[in-house]
């Protein structure tokens, strides 16, 4: 379900968060949203997400207006996983899982329970399905969470293409699962599905996105092929640091590193 | 692995032991009382064949104190038990209660005003007094629902702050009201406050009752709402549930319920606030469980509390809010230290 943004605006108290910012996420690609701290990247997903909405500009999710949707009709066909993780009571995390089940038509509870299992596995966390939630750490407690969001548009495949917006999925990941994170919205992608990524590292960015948007200060300041987004100028312009591209052998794209 | 994960799965048997412990409470409780009549004697009632048939004077007592007071104390048991755990899944805390929004602050100050003053005395006698605390309470809950809207939405730390000041204010209020009562108003409003199951008329469970199981009956039908709501509202939200309504129709039927309880029995404290948590405990957060689970729990607590109230210090009767308090209060916090790491804390 592609999911398509014209000129959007937000600001809170008369201070803008976002300028006029238009992006399109397309079935079948991952789409990374970059920017410093406070570029307004969370506001944009929010937007994309209709959690906000916008003071100016318009989201679509495939050609209708996000506000023509019930919110049942959009949780069939759009999850989204947002920054923060508010759960504090003890489901185990098989049941936080399930909740993600919750708009789904019923399947007969076996089908019901291999859905689960498949989405817990292909977080790694398979391993932790009787756990309490609370008890998990915050690594573990992300890939749960994003098993969740996997469940919720697992596979209806008769209901048509359908998106998933995550809203910075690495954040607390180590080094091995924030690439399996990506490989798996990869896969994820490739199954009919539009993803929105908001990413920090460009490197992730730049290893597993189709598109990418580098916001700085509330505006879109590139969009295109991470390759032509995020070009070492730019980086070292909005970010402030030293920037250079190396050719990894094997890699088919380049590998950012920031000199001290 | 964690010791309570696999055990709280089955809950067949929790509903089990508490259907059991429920039937036995309802005997004793039709048991005790001033006039003893024993339990094959009660069961006479249902048909059971008895050498001595209950006299006139015995069916008076069962049909018409004893088993009335046993059906209040269940639901109204089970209603603020249920209200409670319905509360503490909107705001996502396990440590609210019902009486957080104002209801029973509410209610017990127009109940005191009522009391004192004698004002709204041209309703029919026997109803006045439920009335009037039932509207006290819907009054100040909707009064604090309304000081939480922010921008169409209902806030809720905006909504606990309200509720704070408003039992702040009622409480000055009660506080005013008894000063300035005299000996007769300042006793009727103190016995008022502690509740008590045994002063409802026929007239108020008519009217009280099927409120309370409307509330009853509506609250679990939110429960796998309830549920995702406990990710948070925006996950809520994006799992195809309508939290706003949600919220609203849950905040209304939490009033309904606890105004409805006070109303028929004054406030009684510590049910909504410890009968979720303990649930929770056995087995775990789904209100698909946890709701029905409260219920039973719920009525059996408030059953066996009532039965030791009137029974301990027979002929005088303990108030029964004093004793869930004095009970509930000590063991809620050995609850606390006892399983202080898996109890949530948001």
């Amino acid at each position: 379900m592609s999911i398509l943004a014209r000129d959007l605006s937000y600001a809170i108290d008369g201070r803008p968060l976002l300028a006029q910012v238009s992006v399109r996420a397309q079935t079948g690609k991952l789409h990374a949203v970059l920017g410093p701290n406070g570029a307004g990247k969370s506001t944009l997903l929010k937007l994309l997400s209709g959690e906000l909405r916008p003071d100016a500009g318009q989201v679509e999710c495939a050609g209708r207006p996000l506000r023509a949707w019930t919110p049942r009709e959009l949780a069939r066909l759009r999850a989204v996983l947002p920054q923060r993780d508010q759960l504090s009571f003890g489901f185990t995390v098989a049941e936080v899982v399930h909740l993600g089940r919750l708009p789904c038509p019923d399947l007969p509870p076996e089908q019901e329970r291999a859905i689960i299992d498949a989405a817990l596995a292909r977080t790694g966390v398979g391993h932790l399905r009787e756990r309490r939630y609370p008890s998990l750490s915050g690594g573990e407690r992300a890939r749960v969470q994003l098993a969740r969001v996997l469940a919720q548009i697992w596979n209806p495949v008769e209901l048509g293409p359908r998106a998933l917006l995550l809203d910075e999925p690495t954040a607390s990941l180590d080094l091995a699962h924030q690439h399996r994170c990506l490989r798996v919205a990869r896969e994820v992608a490739t199954e009919g599905v539009a993803v929105v990524v908001v990413l920090h590292d460009p490197n992730l960015a730049m290893s597993y996105a189709d598109e990418a948007t580098l916001l700085c200060c509330g505006e879109a300041i590139a969009q295109g092929t991470p390759e032509s987004v995020l070009t070492p100028e730019r980086l070292a312009n909005i970010y402030g640091v030293n920037v250079e591209l190396l050719r990894v052998a094997g890699a088919s794209r380049p590998y950012i590193a920031v000199r001290p | 692995m964690h010791p309570d994960s696999s055990d709280r799965r089955r809950p067949l048997w929790f509903y089990l032991a508490l259907a059991l412990a429920l039937a036995a409470a309802i005997c004793a409780a039709l048991v005790s009382g001033p006039v003893a009549i024993s339990p094959s004697r009660v069961a006479s009632l249902l048909g059971w064949p008895v050498d001595a048939p209950l006299d006139a004077f015995e069916r008076t007592a069962l049909l018409q104190i004893r088993l009335p007071r046993v059906m209040l104390a269940l639901v109204v048991g089970a209603a603020l038990a249920v209200a409670g755990a319905g509360m503490q899944g909107i705001v996502r805390n396990p440590l609210a209660d019902p009486g957080l929004i104002g209801v029973s602050a509410g209610a017990a100050l127009a109940a005191a005003a009522f009391i004192v003053l004698g004002v709204g005395a041209t309703l029919p006698p026997a109803l006045t007094l439920p009335v009037v605390s039932f509207a006290g309470g819907a009054v100040a809950a909707w009064a604090v629902l309304r000081l939480s809207l922010v921008d169409g939405r209902t806030r809720v730390a905006t909504m606990l702050l309200a509720g704070l000041a408003l039992n702040a204010v009622a409480g000055a209020g009660i506080a005013l009201l008894s000063y300035v009562a005299d000996d007769f108003a300042l006793r009727a409003v103190t016995l008022w406050m502690f509740g008590s199951l045994g002063r409802a008329s026929a007239a108020e469970l008519t009217v009280g009752m099927p409120l309370l199981l409307v509330a009853m009956l509506a609250i679990p039908l939110h429960a796998r709402s309830l549920n995702a709501l406990l990710l948070g509202e925006a996950e809520a939200q994006h799992l195809g549930v309508d939290v706003e309504s949600l919220k609203r129709r849950m905040i209304a039927l939490v009033v309904l319920a606890v105004a409805a309880a006070v109303a028929l029995a004054g406030s009684i404290g510590f049910i909504g606030l410890i009968v979720p948590q303990l649930v929770r405990l056995w087995i775990g957060p789904d209100h698909r469980r946890l709701l029905p689970a409260s219920m039973l729990l719920g009525a059996l607590l408030l059953l066996l509390a009532d039965t030791a109230a009137r029974s301990l210090f027979a002929p005088a009767e303990l108030p029964i809010g004093v004793l869930t308090a004095l009970i509930g209060g000590p063991f809620f916090i050995a609850l606390l230290l006892r399983y202080r790491d898996r109890v949530e804390m948001s």
